[in-house]
C-alpha cells in the first residue's frame, strides 16, 4: 500500500518536489559563494566577513523549511481532496493505517528534499578552502532542515486531516486569542500574547527548532 | 467723437485702478509694519518669560513655549546617558540655552522659525552646537545634548585611551560579546588563539593594550603568512604587469613571487610589511572587536571609581588608565572579560540534545493526533 501511494503521489507531486529540492540543493552553494563575493575572497583574515554574510543570509534554511514542510503535506492530501475521500474510504484498512501510510509517504518526500540539502552542503564545504577558524557543518545542518521541515510537515498535515468544524474552532481559538491580547494590551496590562509568542519560539516551544543560528559553516 | 469719449472714460477708469492699488499698498505696508512691531513686542515678552529646566549637572534654559518639549529632551538625554558608561560623571555642569532666531520675526510661519541650541562656554563666546528649523523635537534635542555631555567628557580622558579605544559610545547595554568570541576564534593571529586558549598575556596583546614592535613576524606563524601571500597573488600579478602601478622588477613583488614558489618566510615577512592585508596584523580583534567590553568590564569591576579617576589625568596609558578606572589590575579585568568572552560562545547550526528532543517529540505528538483525523466526516 506504501509503494502504491508513493507511486500515486509521485505523479501528482513531482513537478513541485523536484523544483523544491533543486531550490534546496541550489541554496548553500549560492550561499557560499555570495558569501565570498561579499567579503572578496577566502582570504584567512576574511573569516569574520564571510561569515557575517552568511548569517546575514542563513534566515533562507528555516524559510524554506517551512514552505518545504507544509507544501509537501499539502501535497500528500492534494488526491484526496480531488477525489473527495472517496479512495480512502473504499479501501478495507483502518482509517488510522491509511493515515499512517499517507503520512509516511510524505514523510518520503521530506527526506529527498533532506538528502538533497545535505549533499549539497557536502559539495559546497569541500569546494572551498575555509578560513582559519571556521568549520564546515554540513551534517548538523541536514539534520536541523530535517527536523524542522518535519515539524512543518506534520502541523500542515494535521491542520488539513481535521474536520471543518475542528479547523472552526482552532480558527475561532486563535482569533479570540488575539482580540483578548489586543484588549488586555489597551488596559495596559502585559499582553499574554507576549508570553504566548515566548512559549512557542523558546525550547520547548513548536518553533524553537526554526529559531536561532542556521550557518552552515561557523566558528 | 464716440471713440474719444471712450478713450477718456478708460484712461480715467485706469487712473481709479491705479489709486485703489497704491491704497492696498499702503495699507499693507503699514499692516505688516505694524505685525513687525507687534511681533517683537511679543518676542520680547517672550524672552523674558524664559524657562529653565535641570536634570542632574546640566540646565537648559528656552523660551516657556517649549519647555515641555525641554523637559522631555532632558529626560531623553537621561535615558541615553544611563546607557552609557561615559558622559553621566558627575561634578561637570554645564548650561545650554535652546533659543530661537530673531533675526526672522517677519517670519510667521512657525515651522520656518530657525531654533539654535548653544552651550554656556567658561568665557565667550557661546558655542553653537546644532540648529533646526522648526521647533527641535524633544528626542533630536536629547539626543544632542547626550552627544555634546559625552564628547566634553571624553575630552578630559587620557588622549592615549582615546585614542586605544576610538570613537566609540562605551554603551553599556550592549550584546557584542558573542561578536568578540567570533572574532578572537576566527583571528589569523597567535595572540588571539592565545588569548582564546587562557593565555592573558596573549589578549593583552590582542585588544592591543601595549604596543608590538613587527606584528607580521611576532603574531603569524610562518604558514599562515605564506597563506596570507598567496591568497594575494592575484592582485601581485596585475599589479606586476601594470606600468602605471609597479616596474615588473619591483622587488617588493619579487618577494612575494619568492615567499609563494620558494616558501622563504623572510620575503613572506618583507611582503607583508608593506603589504599587509588590513586588520590581518593591525587589528587581532578586527575592527577593535573587544575593547568597549573591556572598558565596561572594568566599570562593573566591584568598587570601581569609573571615569572619574582619571578626568584631567592626560599623561595615563591605556593600561594605566584600564587600571584607575576599574580600581585593580588590567589582568583582574582581563580575566573576567575573558570569561564573559568565553560565555558568550554562539550556539551552531547544530543542535543540542534538548532540542532535537522536543522537535521529535512535537513532530511525534502532532503526528498521532493527525491519525485521529476526521477529515471525510
Amino acid at each position: 500500500m506504501y509503494t502504491a501511494l508513493l507511486r500515486a503521489q509521485w505523479k501528482s507531486m513531482a513537478p513541485a518536489t523536484l523544483v523544491l529540492a533543486l531550490i534546496v540543493f541550489a541554496v548553500p552553494v549560492w550561499q557560499l559563494v555570495g558569501a565570498q563575493v561579499l567579503a572578496g575572497g577566502t582570504r584567512t583574515e576574511l573569516a569574520l566577513p564571510i561569515l557575517g554574510a552568511l548569517i546575514s543570509t542563513s534566515g533562507v534554511y528555516p524559510l524554506l523549511a517551512y514552505v518545504g514542510g507544509s507544501l509537501l503535506a499539502a501535497g500528500s492530501w492534494w488526491d484526496d481532496f480531488q477525489g473527495k475521500h472517496v479512495y480512502a474510504l473504499v479501501l478495507p484498512v483502518p482509517r488510522w493505517y491509511y493515515l499512517l501510510v499517507r503520512m509516511a509517504t510524505g514523510l518520503t518526500f521530506v527526506a529527498a528534499v533532506v538528502i538533497a540539502l545535505w549533499l549539497s552542503a557536502v559539495i559546497a564545504s569541500g569546494m572551498v578552502n575555509l578560513p582559519q577558524g571556521l568549520h564546515a557543518y554540513p551534517g548538523g545542518l541536514a539534520v536541523r532542515f530535517a527536523l524542522a521541515t518535519s515539524v512543518a510537515f506534520v502541523i500542515t498535515f494535521t491542520l488539513c486531516s481535521a474536520s471543518q468544524t475542528v479547523l472552526r474552532i482552532v480558527l475561532w481559538s486563535v482569533l479570540g486569542m488575539l482580540v483578548l491580547s489586543l484588549l488586555i494590551a489597551l488596559m495596559g496590562q502585559p499582553s499574554p500574547a507576549v508570553w504566548l509568542i515566548n512559549s512557542i519560539l523558546r525550547w520547548p516551544g513548536i518553533v524553537d527548532t526554526f529559531v536561532g543560528r542556521w550557518t552552515f559553516i561557523d566558528v | 467723437m464716440v471713440l474719444a469719449g471712450a478713450s477718456h472714460a478708460l484712461s480715467a477708469q485706469g487712473s481709479l485702478v491705479d489709486v485703489d492699488r497704491r491704497r492696498r499698498d499702503a495699507a499693507y505696508e503699514s499692516w505688516h509694519a505694524q505685525m513687525r512691531v507687534d511681533s517683537l513686542a511679543d518676542a520680547r515678552g517672550r524672552t523674558r518669560s524664559a524657562d529653565t529646566a535641570r536634570a542632574g549637572d546640566v540646565t537648559l534654559i528656552s523660551d516657556i513655549e517649549v519647555a515641555d518639549t525641554v523637559r522631555l529632551a532632558l529626560a531623553k538625554m537621561d535615558s541615553v546617558l544611563r546607557r552609557s558608561t561615559i558622559g553621566r560623571e558627575p561634578g561637570f555642569r554645564e548650561t545650554y540655552r535652546l533659543v530661537r532666531d530673531w533675526s526672522k520675526v517677519r517670519v510667521n510661519d512657525t515651522a520656518k522659525v530657525t531654533w539654535w541650541l548653544e552651550r554656556e562656554a567658561r568665557t565667550p563666546p557661546k558655542e553653537h552646537l546644532e540648529n533646526w528649523l522648526g521647533v527641535p523635537t524633544a528626542l533630536d534635542l536629547g539626543e544632542k545634548l547626550a552627544k555634546n555631555r559625552r564628547d566634553f567628557q571624553v575630552h578630559a580622558l587620557p588622549a592615549a585611551f582615546s585614542a586605544w579605544l576610538g570613537s566609540t559610545f562605551v554603551d553599556s547595554s550592549l550584546k557584542m560579546w558573542a561578536g568578540t568570541y567570533v572574532a578572537m576564534a576566527t583571528s589569523p593571529t597567535l595572540v588571539a588563539r592565545r588569548c582564546l586558549l587562557g593565555d592573558l598575556a596573549g589578549c593583552r596583546e590582542a585588544l592591543r593594550l601595549e604596543p608590538v614592535q613587527d606584528p607580521v613576524a611576532k603574531w603569524l606563524t610562518a604558514g599562515t603568512r605564506r597563506e596570507i601571500v598567496r591568497s594575494m597573488m592575484p592582485q601581485v600579478r596585475a599589479a606586476n604587469t601594470e606600468a602605471y602601478l609597479s616596474t615588473p622588477r619591483d622587488s617588493v613583488y619579487e618577494a612575494a613571487f619568492r615567499c609563494v614558489d620558494s616558501g622563504d618566510d623572510a620575503s613572506c615577512i618583507r611582503y607583508l610589511h608593506v603589504h599587509a592585508p588590513g586588520d590581518a596584523v593591525s587589528e587581532p580583534l578586527a575592527n577593535g572587536f573587544g575593547r568597549e567590553e573591556f572598558v565596561i568590564t572594568a566599570l562593573e569591576m566591584p568598587r570601581a571609581p569609573g571615569f572619574r579617576a582619571v578626568f584631567d589625568k592626560p599623561s595615563l596609558t591605556a593600561a594605566s588608565t584600564i587600571e584607575a578606572i576599574s580600581g585593580t589590575t588590567v589582568d583582574s579585568v582581563m580575566g573576567r572579560w575573558r570569561a564573559r568572552v568565553m560565555a558568550a560562545e554562539p550556539e551552531r547550526v547544530v543542535l543540542a540534545a534538548p532540542r532535537v528532543l522536543s522537535a521529535l517529540a512535537w513532530t511525534f505528538g502532532l503526528g498521532l493526533l493527525a491519525l485521529r483525523g476526521t477529515r471525510w466526516r
